[in-house]
């Protein structure tokens, strides 16, 4: 069914102000004084009108692991069942985009723990982004900071901004309002997920509000180590290379193991402490000549040059290629890279060191990560493309 | 009869109108307390160079927090206190790296304290042994959601992390000995602190306060002892509590009010 509005200027999106003259003065008027009649009528009530379709919203209940930190719900977006389907619909529908060629999806797709498989995703324009795409995995829970610098705060502020950028979806959010207004299914799923009157009042509050819903509904916590480890199911047992791994990894003190030093940066459950670091991927002269100068770039300040956000290592074998530039292609690579202890910088993190491992501990430490894989996550058909 | 019931209802309009109580206000003001950092009497700015003390060893700091539990204010002539703030962690010192963000340090504001004359000022460093095990309650960013380390099954009271010049060739290099990393935890290391100054809170008025830490001053206890930075410069073993005491006793002649 579609939907039209009156006084509405479908071109340029605001409101058309009617010519009055002396009869509509005296029309006016004369309504005025008479006693007001029990079925008003106003010029939005005819079409646009949404309120036929019922308001009652499902609460969704977030499934969290009980070692999962608590996750901040915003109290002006409440998780429903129609927002979260809302979301995930806007998620995946290329409308989002200028050309109507790309989602969200596009660069977060669920097979890859919501990543793609690129160093640098490439947007509607054909050009790369300077950074690599994020996993959205447990997104919800990372209220310290979005994106590689941390430059939004929340989950509503993040999405806002992939959509009018050049480099990603490159269109404009009016353009984007309109669209959703005038398309089918629309009005009424953001009637039923927040209880609009009109259809002109989808707006882009309201529609990030219902992707931050599906993002946080993203919860992953069933892998191989969450099982053993923290269920303490032992049908799924560690290898004696995952245990090994696994010991190097929380510096468990075993003797003849070395301790990686991963959980300063990577701690469980979420595998990440949500912090921002300068792990020695590059050399610089100094920390003014970085090029990319990551959470610098944010805060302003000098010693923050260099520094990026510490991401998950959940489902980190399938989201190659690594790093906030995808350089590395493989976790053979990364580890290389930490048992270097990295190029030295002013801000390097002190806990960057020459690890010395041996092969068999490196090998070691690559299956403990495969045992952050939680295909269930992956496959949940809840989080798959509706269209 | 009519004449009788309204006299009799207006009266006794009056009669409890009259016996109503005058309410009871309590007057409560603010305590705002700021917490600086400081080496040496000077302020402490991360990733500027310091000398260990009694040393020529050239040494920077890239962090330095701590836990507060149960800031508390002592009711004057008793043992009871008035409990502020159940936790906080000051970290903001991790990002002064000029003398002017040093200066401003890092402020608490306690609201709506009933008022009168306090004996004194009391707070543990570190998470308190009802605090201290893991907890999933909190989000994240919470002082509580994060900074806690299965291998110690605690929370890491304090973080004092940097580098050392050991070659003495003005180089901060990446070998592990060139970095110090020290953590303390566990309830075995957990300080009580008292200062016991009087503190006033007045009628709808706000009451400052400036605490500092001289970090120089953890690395030396009270009998001169100093902290062997060279061989201890990691405490991140459930073996190291002796380390960890040592730091953690020292806050008591380190933290002072202004």
């Amino acid at each position: 069914m579609k939907y039209r509005t009156f006084f509405l200027n479908k071109n340029k999106n605001t409101r058309y102000k009617p010519n009055l003259g002396l009869g509509t003065v005296l029309l006016l008027s004369v309504l005025f004084l008479l006693p007001s009649c029990e079925d008003e009528v106003t010029p939005l009530d005819l079409e646009g009108d949404l309120t036929d379709i019922p308001y009652a919203p499902t609460p969704y209940e977030l499934i969290i692991p009980d070692s999962f930190p608590a996750m901040t719900i915003p109290v002006d977006n409440p998780m429903t069942q129609e927002g979260f389907e809302l979301g995930r619909r806007l998620f995946y529908d290329v409308k989002l985009s200028s050309d109507n060629s790309m989602s969200c999806a596009s660069c977060h797709l669920p097979e890859l723990n919501f990543t793609d498989a690129v160093d640098f995703s490439i947007g509607v324009q054909g050009l790369p982004t300077p950074r690599s795409s994020m996993s959205l995995a447990n997104v919800g829970f990372f209220d310290n900071g979005l994106f590689w610098d941390g430059r939004t705060m929340t989950l509503e502020q993040q999405a806002l901004e992939p959509i009018e950028n050049e480099l990603e979806l490159f269109e404009d959010w009016d353009n984007v309002e309109t669209k959703l207004r005038e398309d089918d299914v629309y009005p009424r799923m953001f009637r039923e997920a927040f209880g609009i009157d009109y259809v002109d009042e989808i707006d882009r509050t309201l529609a990030t509000k219902a992707i931050a819903q599906f993002e946080r509904a993203l919860i992953s916590g069933e892998s191989k180590f969450d099982k053993f480890v923290l269920q303490r199911n032992f049908a799924y047992e560690f290898t004696d290379a995952e245990t090994r791994g696994k010991a190097m990894y929380f510096e468990e003190g075993i003797p003849g193991l070395q301790d990686a030093q991963c959980i300063h940066c990577h701690d469980a459950p979420l595998f990440t402490v949500g912090d921002y670091f300068n792990n020695g991927l590059d050399s610089y002269p100094t920390l003014g000549d970085y090029t990319d100068k990551g959470r610098g770039a944010v805060t302003g300040n000098y010693y923050d040059n260099g520094k990026f956000k510490s991401p998950s290592l959940r489902n980190i074998e399938l989201t190659a290629p690594y790093m906030h530039d995808g350089r590395f292609a493989t976790l053979e690579e990364v580890i290389d890279h930490y048992n270097s202890g990295g190029h030295n910088a002013d801000n390097l993190d002190v806990n960057m060191e020459p690890l010395n491992l041996t092969d068999q501990q490196k090998s070691d430490l690559i299956a403990f990560l495969k045992t952050l894989t939680d295909m269930s996550f992956v496959e949940n058909p809840a989080f798959q493309n509706p269209f | 009869m009519r004449k009788i019931f309204s006299a009799t209802l207006i009266l006794s309009l009056f009669i409890f109108s009259s016996c109503k109580e005058d309410p009871i206000i309590d007057t409560t003001g603010d305590l705002e307390i700021n917490f600086t950092a400081e080496y040496g009497g000077e302020p402490l700015v991360i990733y500027r160079d310091y000398t260990f003390p009694e040393s020529e060893l050239r040494i920077r700091f890239q962090k330095f927090q701590y836990y507060l539990s149960d800031v508390s204010l002592i009711t004057d002539g008793s043992s009871d206190v008035t409990i502020l703030s159940e936790i906080e962690l000051l970290e903001a010192f991790n990002n002064h790296d000029t003398d002017e963000k040093a200066e401003l340090g890092e402020g608490r504001k306690y609201e709506t304290i009933p008022t009168g004359t306090y004996s004194g000022l009391r707070m543990g460093i570190g998470v308190s042994n009802e605090l201290n095990v893991r907890n999933t309650e909190y989000p994240l960013s919470h002082p509580l959601g994060k900074n806690f380390w299965d291998g110690w099954s605690s929370y890491i009271f304090a973080k004092i992390e940097g580098n050392m010049d050991v070659n003495a060739d003005g180089e901060y290099g990446t070998e592990s000995a060139e970095k110090f990393v020290l953590h303390t935890g566990s309830n075995t290391v957990y300080q009580t602190i008292t200062f016991p100054e009087p503190i006033v809170i007045s009628d709808n008025a706000n009451t400052l306060m400036n605490i500092s830490v001289d970090v120089k001053d953890l690395f030396t206890n009270t009998e001169g002892e100093l902290y062997d930075i060279i061989n201890e410069n990691t405490t991140h073993d459930p073996a190291s509590l002796e380390s960890g005491l040592f730091l953690m006793e020292n806050f008591n002649r380190a933290m002072v009010v202004e």
